[in-house]
């Protein structure tokens, strides 16, 4: 699996769905509008920096220092930072910062594309729901309801069961609840959206129920949609942990970010550098995808257009 | 989350705020407010007759008959007596409802002499009592889960697992009654009882399935002429058992087999009374007679009664004025909370409102260092062993070398030095030394150059590398600490790959019952001093024996070192029996639990003992503690000096065969 | 509306009924029974447990008697608590996680909304970057962090509340913030991304060129229409928030019913499962019916047909 810049990944799916309604000169006033955004921009940069960090760095510390994320020295144990180990030494004495990029990689992954998974699903659902209305809609709520309310630890122990601990499962795991918001909030906007006079004209014009929904529809909803993805991906983040307490997702003594987050949380009144520095990332993630999420959301804004 | 304080130096309580704001944590692990090297407070917070501990849960049960989890046995010692008592310190079996008591010659007999004693509300106690109870652990049902710890009473097991008892067949029938019986059910097995002038039938096949065929065989057996005799079968009926109350104060015992830990035995909550008259009084009012533990009905014979029960928050105790020796009671009142994170237990501790953090509470590996240097702290070895599985039809640990390899791979003195931090004591045996004055073979604890030639010898080396194993543990931060040290010691020793495979509980036991595993962990807690309590883990028939190994020469062995008297000699067979056992190695054991806990000074009386149990009945609050730190240790007159049986009695006439 | 609103009502039972059809079996299915304990239990007593239990029967005729006792409001004994209907353990909790959820709740809806209005009537102002920053903060802070940090800063340090425990209204406060605060934080993030739809819509500009007071539009205008994906959220969050959380309450050792949506599931405590299942659905599917009703109210646009 090649993991995806969030930048192309959260735009691209937002490009895809906006693009119909004004072409090229859309997509490519929207980028212009948001390279002019200097918070998105550093979001943007931060983001991939980090992407990049975690991918690369790794190997360069393999390479440069002989740190890997396993390999222990019990009796340096858990040091706070020195020059040597920026990040300091965990309980193990490996190397902190090995740890914190290793299991950036599966973290941003898991983040990242059970997000944005769970956002596609839930705009799809949600907006058909929402415009079709009626029985249908009723139908459709009951059903993210029933799936709502379900024993979710029993959900995945079953599922563990059944199939076996495997990767796709992790992001069957995580999808399974992670769109049922998206879904109803788009449902919600849907609702109100549909009764405008823009929509009214265009149905009366005979524009097809498809295009409506891609061309007016959705395209007004982002702005919410955005909000909430990027929401989403701490969540799943730490509901890898969560599930890896399961048995589920990464094993030991492969890391994850969440994984590192919940020991530090554990550890944090005694090795205090456990919890900073995996949750420091994490919030500099956090950070840069929310200002780039809200750049773009200004840049496809329908009632910015043309300004 | 505790504030662990190191330093020894008072901080301003602003400073230390604006620290904490503007350094974030850093400053929490290093500076520190010192009471006199006490972890916080040393100023009793209740009552002078009062003190306040944790039970970290709520208990499943406090019935001693049902109860199998060691909260609700930490409550049960101090709410009921049983014929006898533990020490304090040693542990050792003392009188306490029975004054004394006879050993017959071949040790299958015991007879008590009881007390007179009542009941907390006021009801005669007597042998009776003790003869119900123990009988309602083994009625099945009652369905206790501990009810095999009264197997070693004769004919228990018969009466517990509903033989049918055949009368009226002499041995020399067994043929024409096995193929009466088997073309009926299937048959698991035989036991002739000759002093009953019968037989047991124990029938094989599904659980669910034998209610019915014992119906059937039972139906089609009874009055029927066999071999020239009439027969007469029905399900065992609890009179076999070997336990009989001959008179109000006289309990005779018959037992299987000799067990040279049967003192032991008895003072087990298991073994301890129930008010037969309230349990049968309220089934009388048509209520659940199971409800007779709450507050408003129970009744307890012990050093304390059931004062108040507020389910997940705590338990109050308070002294039974009505125990048989209650003037050395000093103890008024005693509080068990129920809080489970030792987070908050730890800060609860330092706020001063536990005065103990309780029997049940661990703390994690991480703290210990900071936590050991405390004067409050206190740390003992207890009676439970760490290992692992191995799965020994499970290629390639099928193979006894390579187990052997890979229990010498491991540094266990690395390990409970650098992971596990609780004074652990690291072995490679099963059983913890000094046992019931036992000592063990005391196997290599790390050589990795034998544990490298044991693998080339059974084929494993350069071209031809152990295939990779699993190892697999239930989800908790301590096993998976250890796992991932474990795993790095085979690989750095032996070049072996490891999987960790970590696991939910309920799924993790139903795997190792199931025998899908490969290597897995297990904690193993001794239920009484002796031995036999950890090597009768690995016979055939137990099972809680996971290893899918047996061995008839070790049960043969077991059974011998058992049927033994004599003390040294009995150690010495069991000595044989554990190399045994060592040598094949179904077993990987790593190390000898130990407890840490917290102890406010001022809590007087109260020992670490090996199985962690609060006797609250010896506690007492050293008042100086209210007005500051005092300069000397008050006179504890603890641990008391042990009580001894009484003279014995002449056996009771009255209540003889 | 009325319409609407009793046939939404009636709605809700089949769901209900799907949802405990459902749980009941999927919870049977994995490995494990209440009974499955480290030291192996005589057969002969697991037989006699598990007829204690019912859990002889065949499904079918397990989950009808569930039925027709949950009819009747009995929900069933528990297997780990042997001595406890499910309906006493509720009884006991429930006060205290109710109690425990309201609070947050207040707090939640105070600071989140609050904020989030803030932030986007003022967009890209330095009131904007701090509340949104502050709300970030609380989102990538997760309760297991932020509750300890609490119980250091207040509990420790300035001996201000207790760390922990249950009975006076003291207790309450930290356990409260803790909880309250990640849900402020969404709402927060939610209502200033809805908000910001509706500044520029054209009512709002005509509202302003008649020349309507600030706060009358922010209120009146653009927080109605604007809480839509806000109200959706809350649905379900304030199930979540009255049902328990099991992080906090085991923190701060509140005795209320949130642990149990793990313990009871860990020990396979099946009528405590369906117990906390059932309430728990009831009040999502309550809520998120509420939450209908109230998209009629703040867009009278809206239709059910």
């Amino acid at each position: 699996m090649t993991p995806q810049p969030p930048t192309r990944a959260s735009s691209g799916e937002a490009a895809a769905t906006a693009r119909p309604i004004a072409g090229d000169s859309l997509w490519k006033d929207a980028v212009k509008r948001l390279r002019k955004n200097r918070m998105a921009m550093l979001g943007a940069i931060v983001t991939v920096l980090l992407t990049a960090a975690c991918f690369v760095g790794p190997s360069l510390l393999a390479q440069l220092c002989g740190y890997d994320y396993e390999t222990q020295d019990l009796a340096y144990g858990a040091h706070r930072p020195t020059l040597a180990h920026w990040f300091g030494t965990d309980f193990f004495g490996r190397d902190l910062l090995t740890r914190v990029l290793y299991g950036g990689q599966i973290s941003l992954v898991v983040g990242l594309l059970a997000a944005s998974v769970a956002a596609s699903i839930g705009t799809l659902y949600g907006a058909i729901s929402g415009y079709v209305g009626g029985s249908l809609d009723g139908l459709m709520m009951r059903i993210v309801d029933i799936i709502y309310a379900l024993p979710y630890m029993f959900l995945v122990i079953v599922l563990v069961t059944i199939f076996g601990k495997s990767l796709p499962l992790l992001f069957v795991a995580l999808g399974l609840v992670g769109w049922l918001m998206t879904a109803r909030i788009v449902r919600g906007q849907m609702l109100a959206l549909k009764e405008r006079e823009f929509v009214l004209a265009a149905r009366s014009l005979g524009v097809s129920a498809p295009m409506i929904l891609l061309r007016h529809l959705i395209p007004n909803t982002l702005g919410p949609i955005i909000v909430y993805f990027t929401l989403t991906v701490p969540a799943m983040i730490l509901q890898e942990a969560f599930l890896s307490f399961l048995g589920l997702g990464v094993q030991a003594p492969r890391p994850s970010l969440g994984g590192l987050i919940n020991d530090g949380a554990q550890h944090m009144a005694v090795f205090w550098w456990e919890l900073v520095f995996p949750g420091g990332v994490m919030a500099v993630l956090l950070f840069s995808l929310n200002f780039l999420g809200d750049g773009v959301r200004d840049a496809l804004d329908p009632s910015l257009r043309g300004r | 989350m505790p504030s662990i304080r190191v330093c020894e130096f008072e901080l301003g309580r602003a400073l230390r705020v604006l620290a904490l704001l503007a350094f974030g944590l850093p400053c929490v692990a290093a500076c520190t407010r010192g009471a006199h090297g006490y972890y916080g407070t040393t100023q009793p917070k209740h009552g002078p007759d009062e003190a306040w501990t944790n039970l970290s849960t709520e208990p499943e049960y406090i019935d001693p008959g049902k109860c199998s989890d060691s909260a609700g046995g930490a409550i049960i010692v101090n709410l009921f007596a049983g014929l006898t008592q533990p020490h304090p310190v040693t542990l050792a079996p003392m009188p306490d409802i029975a004054r004394a008591w006879t050993i017959s010659e071949d040790g299958r007999r015991y007879t008590f002499q009881l007390r007179p004693s009542t009941w907390s509300d006021g009801v005669a106690l007597t042998a009776h009592d003790f003869e119900y109870s123990w009988k309602r652990v083994l009625d099945p049902a009652t369905a206790s889960k501990y009810a095999t710890f009264l197997y070693p009473l004769r004919y228990a097991e018969m009466f517990q697992r509903r033989a049918i008892l055949v009368r009226g067949v002499e041995a020399s029938g067994e043929a024409a009654l096995r193929a009466r019986v088997e073309a009926l059910a299937s048959i698991e097995s035989l036991r002739w009882a000759a002093d009953l002038g019968g037989c047991f039938v124990l029938l094989g096949g599904d659980e669910q399935g034998r209610a019915a065929a014992r119906e059937r065989v039972i139906r089609s057996l009874d009055g029927v002429t066999l071999a020239g005799a009439t027969l007469h079968a029905a399900l065992t009926d609890a009179s076999v058992v070997g336990v009989r109350a001959a008179d109000d104060y006289t309990l005779v015992v018959d037992l299987e087999n000799p067990v040279p830990y049967f003192l032991d035995l008895v003072k087990f909550y298991t073994a301890l009374p129930v008010p037969r008259h309230v349990i049968e009084r309220l089934a009388r009012e048509g209520k659940n007679p199971d409800l007779w533990t709450r507050p408003e009905h129970i009744v307890s014979n012990g050093a304390y009664r059931l004062a108040q029960w507020k389910f997940r928050q705590f338990m109050r105790l308070q002294k039974n004025a009505r125990y048989w020796d209650a003037q050395q009671v000093r103890m008024q009142s005693v509080r068990f909370a129920m809080v489970e994170s030792y987070n908050t237990t730890l800060n609860l501790y330092e706020a001063g409102e536990l005065d103990a953090i309780g029997p049940n509470s661990s703390l994690p590996a991480e703290f210990m260092d900071q936590l050991s240097r405390y004067k409050d702290f206190r740390r003992a070895p207890t009676l439970a062993s760490y290992f692992y599985w191995f799965n020994t039809n499970a290629a390639p640990v099928n193979d006894a070398r390579v187990r052997r390899a890979l229990s010498l791979a491991i540094d266990r003195k690395s390990l409970v030095e650098h992971v596990s931090r609780g004074g652990q004591i690291p072995s490679a045996d099963l059983v913890p030394d000094q046992l019931g004055g036992y000592m063990g073979p005391h196997s290599p604890l790390f050589d990795p150059e034998a544990a490298r030639a044991l693998l080339r010898e059974a084929g494993y080396g350069p071209g031809h590398a152990l295939p990779p194993l699993t190892l697999t543990y239930n989800t908790t931060e301590a096993h998976k600490q250890l796992a991932e040290a474990v795993q790095q010691m085979w690989k750095q020793n032996l070049g072996v790959s490891v999987e960790l495979e970590n696991q939910e509980w309920k799924v993790y036991l139903k795997n190792l019952q199931s025998m899908s595993f490969q290597i897995a962990r297990m904690g193993w807690v001794g239920d009484y001093p002796d031995p036999n309590t950890f090597l009768d883990l690995l016979t055939s028939q137990n099972g809680n024996n996971h290893a899918g190994w047996h061995d008839a020469h070790y049960d043969q062995l077991l059974k011998a070192a058992n049927a033994i008297t004599e003390h040294d000699a009995r150690m010495q067979k069991l000595q044989e029996a554990e190399r045994y056992v060592l040598a094949a190695m179904p077993i990987l054991p790593l190390y000898v639990y130990s407890r840490s806990e917290l102890v406010k000074p001022y809590l007087m009386g109260h020992a670490l003992n090996y199985e962690s149990r609060y006797l609250c009945k010896y506690w007492w609050i050293d008042r100086r503690w209210y007005d500051g730190v005092p300069s000397t240790r008050a006179p504890e007159g603890f641990p008391p000096e042990p009580m001894h049986p009484a003279a014995a009695a002449a056996p009771a006439a009255q209540g003889g065969e | 509306m009325a319409r609407f609103i009793v046939r939404r009502f009636l709605g809700l039972f089949p769901t209900l009924l799907v949802i405990i059809v459902v749980s009941f079996l999927v919870i049977r299915l994995a490995p494990g029974s209440p009974f499955t304990s480290e030291r192996g239990v005589p057969a002969e007593v697991l037989v006699d447990l598990k007829a204690k239990y019912g859990f002889d029967q065949p499904m079918p005729k397990q989950l009808a008697r569930y039925l027709g006792n949950l009819v009747h409001g009995d929900l069933g004994l528990s297997t780990k608590y042997p001595q406890r209907t499910v309906n006493e353990i509720i009884a006991d909790g429930f006060p205290a996680t109710l109690l425990l959820g309201t609070v947050a709740l207040a707090w939640a809806l105070l600071l989140g909304v609050g904020a989030g209005v803030i932030g986007a009537v003022r967009q890209n102002t330095g009131w904007d970057y701090g509340f949104m920053a502050a709300a970030l903060l609380g989102i990538s802070v997760p309760t297991f962090v932020l509750g300890p940090l609490l119980i250091l800063i207040f509990a420790l340090t300035v001996y201000a509340l207790p760390p922990g425990g249950w009975g006076q209204l003291r207790h309450v406060v930290l356990p409260a913030l803790t909880l309250g605060t990640v849900y402020a934080a969404y709402l927060a993030r939610l209502t200033r991304g809805s908000m910001l739809e509706i500044v520029r819509a054209d009512f709002v500009r005509t509202a302003r060129a008649k020349g309507l007071s600030e706060p009358a539009i922010v209120l009146h205008h653009m927080l109605r229409a604007g809480l839509l994906p806000v109200v959706t959220f809350l649905g379900p969050a304030i199930a979540n928030l009255l049902v328990g959380s099991v992080v906090v309450e085991k923190i701060f050792a509140t005795p209320g019913i949130g642990p149990y949506f793990v313990d009871a599931a860990f020990n396979r405590d099946y009528f405590l499962v369906m117990g906390i299942v059932v309430l728990d659905s009831v009040f999502l599917l309550v809520m998120n019916l509420l939450v209908d009703v109230t998209y009629g109210l703040l867009d009278p646009r809206i239709r059910f047909e």
